[in-house]
């Protein structure tokens, strides 16, 4: 008995390792590897290489072309790797990968004229998935004790399709002695053909299983997280229940088969730990050059030596300061609008800080809880959506899409959408302004929150920014994206605000810190803030780089600075800001804007002090002062909380360059949206998909982001950083694993390499 | 010159529509290929795809007819096979390309039958002289031909599958094929009444199988968990009703739904990734939905015969199934009476102008297709109450996944196809691209 709880615990160690991914209308960047953080990079890959065949690193082609273009600095590269890498790029080895049944069947049974396996059994079980997500009121009766496998197994029983098509009779026999608990299935299955697997083939295994339907999984994931369901985990049984099948049928019907199978099995259960040694040592000179990439490409980044000079300016009190987002697409926005500044003579200071501005608030709507928080952090505060009125446009839709009322309604009103098809549907910015919810109340989860608790909220919010004066004019700048027609839009919205813009956390908190209430409470607990000082909220519009103002009061003089960074940005020529407005507005654009693409380095200091200009819009920027965190604790908040979700993101996007067919979503031009917004698929199915498409990383001849691992760059003594990291676990483990780099800045404007214990 | 070409009869209302939609459709695919290598390669063939459309549309010569409607499918093959890659796109591609032959088989055969009696190649004297002439076995024999070349052309069960596959195409393709190309069916049928509109065995094959498609692939629509697959199943229902009302004499109607319905499409193909959530239905009482919908359908029928002389039992319930999905769905008077009203009025204007551009022509002699086919679509009103408001019901579930199988008649297609042309054919196509590279290099 205690070998079937071996693998059934194996089994379930693999499943809880999915990162979650968060269903369209909030889909968020994630670190698909998040669960391997605590294990060093260079296995996590050569093990994910040999089990599924993932790529984490770029092909030797890639760096002997950078080599070549002296991307790569000639002082990081010894004799040694060089000889290595051209041995690489002359003699292609084909690395060794872990075969599961459905595809071994697929090599020695002849199926020429037929179906093959492998893809079958991927596209039976996602569809089967997706019927669960589809109709929960017909198959999620239980809520979250639902069975997933339960569910699949009453649909194979009763569907004959998958006979028919394969022309396996046996299959529906097959099918009805399957055990009906996953437990057992696994029993079954280890006694049957895994009796002598080790530990670690098992594992192996169990992985290049999960990563045939990654993607649901990932989606399940999600659920799982919030209902504690065992959805994954079932998943996972329905593979290796398929996987039993056809070895079964094997046996059943085809000796020759049969036997090869057996063998192949036995070699790779027997083999699987050389294979993974052999791939790691194969690719270990890989990880030296992509370390000496990523060296190479930080070099352009220059800062300036600490001159306190530049401390005294600072410390006047500028006329305006803005809050942006940490996102890297502010960054080019901060410039221009401090350059606009310094022409108008209007001094003006730009902080960066987590898009949600530190309030983590949800909006509550009829069905359900939309966070406009970061994905780790759960919102805290509610505010109520006004109730949706019934539009003409969803009662048409309605009409369209039931199968009863659709023939006379498309005849009689399907010609209501000549409008549309001629316009296009129009780009959309979502402002936050509907029934002014913002103006709604605050609450927590038991009722209206107290004076008290809002008061310590802004104080919070205000002591994350640091602000050390204040000036007259404030400004939250939140961020979002204007345009339609994009399944992923809400990756192009702010990740802080889990995939919504951030209007409605700028709106809410700048009502809060405008409140006179809460400014006395907060003169009390010594943040004083100056009577004359008013906050305004906008938003940094990222496709045509316009400020939205949410509020109504803003001074001229204020706004006038503000399109004067605009146009900075914009007026590098008429075509570039038509450009701009054609591909907000129009509903067949693909590549609106390039969102976070070629996001490389998360610095926390001061932003003044990074002088190279070639490098704007690739650094997250978080404003950090050390002298006025002695203990660091306040970096260890950062790199608890904005230090992860840049890691989120930036692993988003390397992994949608490595690997664009497994961990990116495909063409945008097959998107096909599944179960409503679970997730899509690209064209008719096949696993749901989860990471960027192509046409976010790809501009038809390149990437346009640099597969570089984040370079998070810390102005902060030794000390400091150490306390800091001794803190910030999660962020630690990440750091002592190679998945992201450190960096300390010293006062000279030098980067030294932070080392790993 | 003038004998080659023709814009009689629907034609005219036709060109606009696809001149419309080509523009729509080209612009749309300019935008969304911005940056793609292959943007020229893709637009020229989507643009010559249209050519041939525009062609067959106002050919009055059956050669040149017969040539443009070939010409269509083979441009159409090639915008399918845009990603030969994609095992697939490839199947797909290869099984529309097996039924596009059939289909160009079965109208070669017609137009040959039409030369032989009629010794014409212009469609218009053919109309004519057929119109006049007794229906023999030879007439009959055309009539079933032009049929079935229109039913395989539509994505008629159970020969469907490849319209719901080739969802692997690029989003313009697929906006082309459901709102345009797709359409060519009825567009032959409409032009060329005379030929099959007299005999009784053409009528009843296309009726009885535009029927039984137009009620299968609805319910089986319900069952589709992506929304171009979801919005292809309506396609093959949609052109079912369209088939359905030409055979029995609904012109009218037949041309509006094609002009709305390829609106509509083409509207829902390119918005299709804008974020939008189709609700479920509410679990609800049958019997109350089904008492609400048998006394709509009685007094639209009623209102019928009183003001216009004819129960137009089809439409009639059709409208009925409407207004109950309206009825049910709002739950304030004023909003209920307004959209009702709307939906009446637009369906009576726009209809009232379909007359204007051809005149409907009552189906003489069959008395029993009408009611027999409206009994149908009751029982398929009734199946999908049946299914989706009682989900927990054990025959609501049996039937649901049978549905949701897709009644299994793809399957053995699939399994023919795969043997007449066999499966992995990328290969063949991998090994020519590579061929070609060679060379280049």
């Amino acid at each position: 008995m205690s070998t079937v709880n071996r693998f059934v615990s194996i089994a379930e160690q693999v499943s809880h390792s999915i990162a979650p991914q968060w269903p369209l209308s909030q889909w968020i960047a994630v670190n698909p590897f998040w669960h391997y953080r605590q294990q060093p990079l260079a296995d996590v890959s050569a093990h994910w290489r040999y089990c599924a065949g993932s790529r984490l690193l770029m092909s030797p082609e890639f760096y002997w072309q950078q080599w070549q273009q002296n991307q790569i600095d000639a002082g990081l590269v010894t004799d040694h790797m060089v000889h290595e890498l051209q041995q690489r790029t002359a003699a292609k080895e084909p690395l060794p990968q872990w075969q599961n049944l459905s595809r071994l069947v697929d090599k020695y049974q002849q199926r020429r004229r037929k179906m093959r396996w492998n893809d079958e059994v991927v596209l039976q079980i996602s569809q089967t998935c997706g019927l669960f997500m589809q109709f929960p009121t017909r198959f999620q009766q239980a809520g979250k004790d639902s069975s997933l496998y339960q569910h699949w197994l009453s649909i194979s029983r009763a569907d004959r399709g998958i006979e028919t098509l394969m022309d396996e009779a046996e299959l529906n026999d097959l099918f009805a002695k399957l055990p009906d608990d996953p437990h057992q299935l696994i029993h079954e299955c280890q006694a049957h053909f895994l009796s002598d697997a080790s530990d670690y083939a098992l594992r192996c295994y169990g992985q290049a299983l999960i990563s045939d339907l990654w993607g649901w999984a990932a989606a399940f994931a999600y659920q799982d997280e919030r209902q504690g369901s065992q959805w994954v985990f079932e998943l996972l049984c329905i593979r290796l229940a398929w996987e039993y099948i056809l070895w079964q049928l094997a046996e059943r019907t085809n000796t020759a088969v049969y036997q090869q199978l057996q063998q192949a099995l036995a070699a790779q259960v027997d083999n699987c730990e050389e294979q993974v040694a052999h791939i790691e040592q194969h690719n270990a000179v890989l990880w030296q050059w992509q370390a000496a990439y990523e060296r190479s490409q930080l070099k352009a980044l220059q800062f300036s030596p600490d001159i306190d000079d530049s401390r005294h300016l600072t410390s006047k009190t500028p006329d305006v300061q803005a809050v942006f987002c940490i996102d890297v697409r502010s960054e080019r926005y901060r410039c221009a609008l401090e350059q606009a500044g310094r022409a108008f003579g209007f001094g003006i200071q730009s902080k960066g800080f987590a898009g949600f501005f530190g309030v983590p608030l949800a909006l509550q709507t009829k069905e359900r809880d939309v966070p406009h928080a970061p994905g780790l952090l759960q919102p805290s505060y509610y505010i109520k959506a006004p109730e949706p009125k019934h539009s003409v446009t969803s009662l048409l839709s309605n009409l369209f899409n039931t199968p009863v009322s659709m023939f006379s309604g498309v005849e009689a009103l399907g010609l209501s959408k000549l409008k549309t098809l001629l316009t296009g549907i129009p780009g959309q910015l979502a402002t936050a302004n509907g029934g002014s919810i913002a103006e709604g109340t605050v609450c927590e989860r038991n009722g209206e929150a107290s004076l008290d608790t809002l008061v310590s909220l802004c104080q919070q919010a205000l002591a994350g920014m640091q602000f050390d004066t204040f000036a007259q004019h404030i400004v939250l700048v939140g961020h979002g994206s204007h345009h339609s027609n994009n399944a992923q839009r809400a990756g192009l919205n702010c990740g802080a605000c889990g995939g919504q813009t951030g209007a409605l956390s700028a709106r809410v908190l700048t009502r809060l810190l405008n409140d006179s209430a809460i400014r006395e409470q907060l003169r009390e607990r010594g943040v004083g803030i100056p009577s004359a000082t008013r906050f305004y909220s906008a938003l940094h519009e990222t496709v045509t780089d316009q400020v939205v103002w949410l509020t109504r009061t803003v001074p001229s003089e204020v706004k006038r600075v503000f399109r004067a960074a605009t146009e900075r940005l914009t007026d590098t020529g008429m075509k570039s800001r038509k450009d701009r407005k054609k591909r907000s507005g129009h509903w067949a654009e693909l590549r609106p804007e390039w969102g976070l693409a070629d996001n490389n380095v998360l610095f926390f200091g001061r932003a003044n002090r990074i002088t190279s200009a070639e490098t704007l819009g690739s650094n997250f920027l978080h404003d950090y002062y050390s002298e006025r965190d002695p203990n660091g604790e306040l970096l260890t908040q950062l790199l608890s909380a904005p230090g992860l979700v840049a890691n989120w993101i930036n692993w988003q996007y390397y992994c949608s360059v490595t690997d664009p067919k497994q961990l990116g979503s495909g063409n945008k031009l097959l998107h096909n949206r599944v179960a409503n917004d679970i997730g899509i698929f690209e064209g008719n199915g096949g696993d749901l998909r989860q990471g960027l498409a192509w046409q976010s990383v790809h501009d038809g001849t390149d990437f346009v982001h640099r597969p570089m691992r984040l370079q998070v760059i810390i102005e902060a003594d030794e000390a400091t950083i150490e306390r800091a990291l001794a803190g910030a676990t999660a962020f630690n483990e990440l750091f002592q694993q190679q998945w992201i780099n450190l960096y300390r800045l010293n006062t000279r404007g030098e980067l030294c390499p932070v080392m790993t214990k | 010159m003038a004998e080659w070409l023709t814009i009689s009869g629907v034609r005219p209302v036709l060109l606009v529509l696809v001149a419309l939609l080509a523009w729509v459709v080209t612009s749309y695919a300019i935008r969304n290929f911005r940056l793609d290598p292959r943007r020229r390669a893709f637009v020229t063939k989507l643009i010559a795809c249209l050519t041939a459309v525009f062609v067959l549309i106002v050919s009055n010569n059956i050669v040149v007819f017969f040539a443009a409607w070939m010409a269509i499918s083979l441009q159409l093959h090639w915008l399918l096979m845009f990603y030969p890659e994609r095992d697939r796109a490839v199947l797909a591609a290869h099984k529309k390309f097996i039924l596009a032959r059939c289909s160009e088989a079965f109208l070669g055969t017609a137009f040959v039958i039409m030369y032989l009696t009629t010794g014409s190649l212009q469609l218009d004297t053919i109309l004519q002289q057929f119109g006049t002439s007794p229906t023999g076995m030879t007439q009959h024999i055309a009539a079933l031909c032009l049929v079935m070349a229109a039913l395989i052309k539509c994505a008629q069960l159970p020969l469907h599958g490849w319209l719901i596959q080739v969802v692997e195409a690029p989003t313009p393709v697929s906006a082309l094929l459901h709102a345009g190309i797709i359409n060519l069916g009825g567009f032959l049928l409409l032009a060329t009444v005379p030929l099959w509109s007299n005999s009784a065995v053409a009528l009843w094959l296309l009726c009885l199988v535009s029927a039984a498609s137009c009620c299968f692939a609805a319910l089986i629509m319900a069952t589709r968990i992506s929304i171009k697959v979801r919005l292809a199943w309506s396609t093959s229902a949609q052109m079912g009703l369209m088939l359905l009302e030409i055979g029995l004499g609904y012109y009218d109607l037949a041309l509006l739904h094609l002009v709305a319905h390829s609106v509509y499409k083409a509207h829902a193909f390119l918005s299709v990734s804008e974020v939008a959530v189709i609700k479920q239905p509410t679990a609800r009482s049958i019997w109350r939905v089904g008492v609400v919908f048998l006394a709509f359908q009685a007094l639209v029928a009623a209102a019928c015969w009183w003001l216009l002389g004819n129960p137009k039992w089809l439409p009639s319930a059709l409208l009925a199934m409407a207004l109950t999905t309206i009825w049910m769905n709002l739950h304030q008077w004023p909003l209920r009476l307004s959209v009702s009203a709307l939906a009446i009025a637009a369906y009576l204007i726009l209809g009232t102008v379909a007359q204007q551009v051809i005149e409907p022509q009552p189906a003489f002699g069959r008395v029993w297709l009408e009611p027999v086919i409206t009994l149908l679509f009751n029982l398929f009103a009734f199946t999908y109450w049946l299914v989706h408001h009682t989900p927990s019901h054990r025959l609501s579930q049996r039937w649901f996944i049978t549905l949701n199988a897709g009644l299994y008649l793809d399957e053995w297609l699939t399994r023919l196809v795969l043997w007449l042309w066999p499966s992995h054919p990328i290969r063949y196509y991998q090994r020519q691209r590579r061929v070609r590279q060679e060379k280049q290099a």
